[in-house]
């Protein structure tokens, strides 16, 4: 990493590839869209190189690297403002198995569910409970109060289960955005 | 009825599916963009490196001339200031608060804020407020360091609440050093005496109400060939949370410190002598217009 903060190109390769992984996985949980992750994990990786000598604590690097990837979110969430449709046939008559998210059901009901969510929210819900972050980690990340992210967290989670909840199930095919 | 404790699993187990593998596209795309993509320097070097193009220089000097303006036209009470370094002088303060200053909060990071008087509060440790010329921005606002700097980057103004200083910041694996006692006078000693460091001489200077210290220190140790603990990262002291507050080799730091009810607070605006004269200006007018509650 310092390096690459020197301006070590081949040095931000290796630091790219080492953390390309985590940092997609958690843009594709937050916008839910296969590209537009990838075009906020390839602007939050140009942020981090850009910014990298700017860092003054190494340590802090992970959290760091998360905010700029959530403000790419965010920048990604703006641009479309339409989510683009993200087909997905479900089979008609795909069996529950009743417990949680085993049920296919269950599974497209907390996906439109937490589409439904503010990308800020979704940040909130995906640094949380994909990532386990403690909640004081969290603000610090995002760079908002506690008790903001509690309060997201509360309305985010109140929503999937609200959605869990709908009675309203599809019967046939049905394309989820 | 879907139970609370039910709904957390169901959402962790859901969440843990999905893609896991950044694209190799995306890391391809990203170092193509790497030799058009410059990197920022630490706001206390970055007009070093990067020259402001003569629009920017236009737009701090306009930036510089509302400041001062705004503050003449607010005929608010003035703070004073001590005498500073023969070589370079501290300007008269200028800029004093206007009676609803705009909050500052972590909401603001980033963006372009409009000339103005600022409160800075929660999440910031002591409060205070400062006026700031348009176009700049904050950008780093936490429970121990308030950063600003012209949008775009250039010189800047740290606000830092200082827990420990570095006797070595070339050497600090071994952390910082705890001041004992916590005063302005041991926080003074510490930043005067750390090695690779030379200081100017301390003077006394009051801003906003506040007395305090000033002095300028320099470094002269190159983190090229120097085997530094943190790199080109030179860490000078820590804020709340532990976190350093660092600069690079060949800096050089314009200090002002205070005891704040006890708290210990650094403010950094450091330039040299191949800063811009506007963004020198913009800076020292900045900080003396700062005011802790």
């Amino acid at each position: 990493m310092l390096r690459a903060q020197r301006g070590d190109r081949e040095a931000f390769a290796g630091l790219a590839v080492a953390v390309g992984d985590r940092l997609h996985a958690v843009a594709h949980r937050i916008l839910r869209d296969t590209d537009l992750a990838e075009d906020a994990t390839q602007q939050a990786l140009l942020s981090i190189w850009r910014d990298l000598p700017q860092l003054r604590d190494p340590a802090q690097f992970d959290a760091w690297s998360y905010r700029l990837l959530v403000r790419a979110c965010y920048a990604e969430g703006r641009r479309t403002r339409h989510w683009a449709p993200n087909l997905r046939l479900l089979p008609a008559d795909e069996p529950t198995e009743g417990e949680g998210l085993s049920s296919v059901v269950d599974r497209d009901q907390l996906e439109r569910g937490f589409r439904r969510l503010s990308i800020e929210h979704r940040a909130v819900v995906v640094l949380h409970h994909y990532l386990d972050l403690p909640l004081d980690a969290v603000a610090e990340t995002l760079g908002v109060p506690i008790g903001t992210v509690r309060s997201r967290l509360h309305h985010a989670m109140r929503g999937l289960r609200a959605a869990l909840e709908a009675d309203a199930r599809p019967a046939v095919r049905e394309a989820t955005r | 009825m879907t139970r609370e404790p039910d709904v957390t699993r169901i959402v962790r187990s859901w969440l843990e599916e999905g893609a896991d593998r950044v694209p190799d596209r995306v890391l391809d795309a990203v170092l193509e963009y790497l030799p058009t993509t410059p990197q920022r320097r630490p706001y206390r070097s970055a007009w070093r490196l990067s020259p402001m193009s003569n629009p920017f220089r236009l737009a701090v000097a306009a930036a510089a001339v509302i400041v001062a303006v705004v503050a003449g036209i607010n005929l608010l009470p003035r703070s004073g200031v001590g005498t500073g370094p023969s070589s370079s002088p501290i300007p008269t303060p200028t800029a004093a608060p206007v009676a609803s200053p705009a909050p500052l909060d972590t909401s603001s990071l980033d963006r372009s804020l409009a000339a103005g008087t600022y409160r800075v509060a929660t999440p910031f440790g002591k409060p205070f407020r400062l006026t700031l010329p348009a176009s700049w921005t904050i950008k780093a606002l936490v429970g121990g360091d308030a950063n600003f700097s012209p949008v775009g980057g250039g010189g800047g103004v740290a606000v830092d609440l200082v827990e420990g200083v570095f006797a070595d910041p070339c050497h600090s694996s071994g952390g910082p050093t705890t001041l004992t006692p916590h005063t302005l006078d041991a926080l003074t000693q510490a930043l005067t005496h750390m090695a690779g460091f030379t200081a100017g001489p301390v003077s006394d200077i009051v801003i906003g109400g506040q007395a305090g210290k000033f002095v300028v220190i320099k470094n002269s140790i190159d983190t090229t060939t120097a085997t530094c603990t943190n790199g080109a990262l030179l860490p000078i002291w820590t804020f709340s949370g532990g976190t350093s507050a660092s600069t690079n080799g060949g800096l050089t730091e314009r200090l002002y410190l205070f005891d704040v009810n006890g708290t210990l607070v650094a403010i950094d605006g450091g330039y040299d002598a191949t800063t811009p004269a506007a963004l020198k200006q913009a800076i020292d007018t900045i900080v003396q217009s700062i005011v802790f509650e």
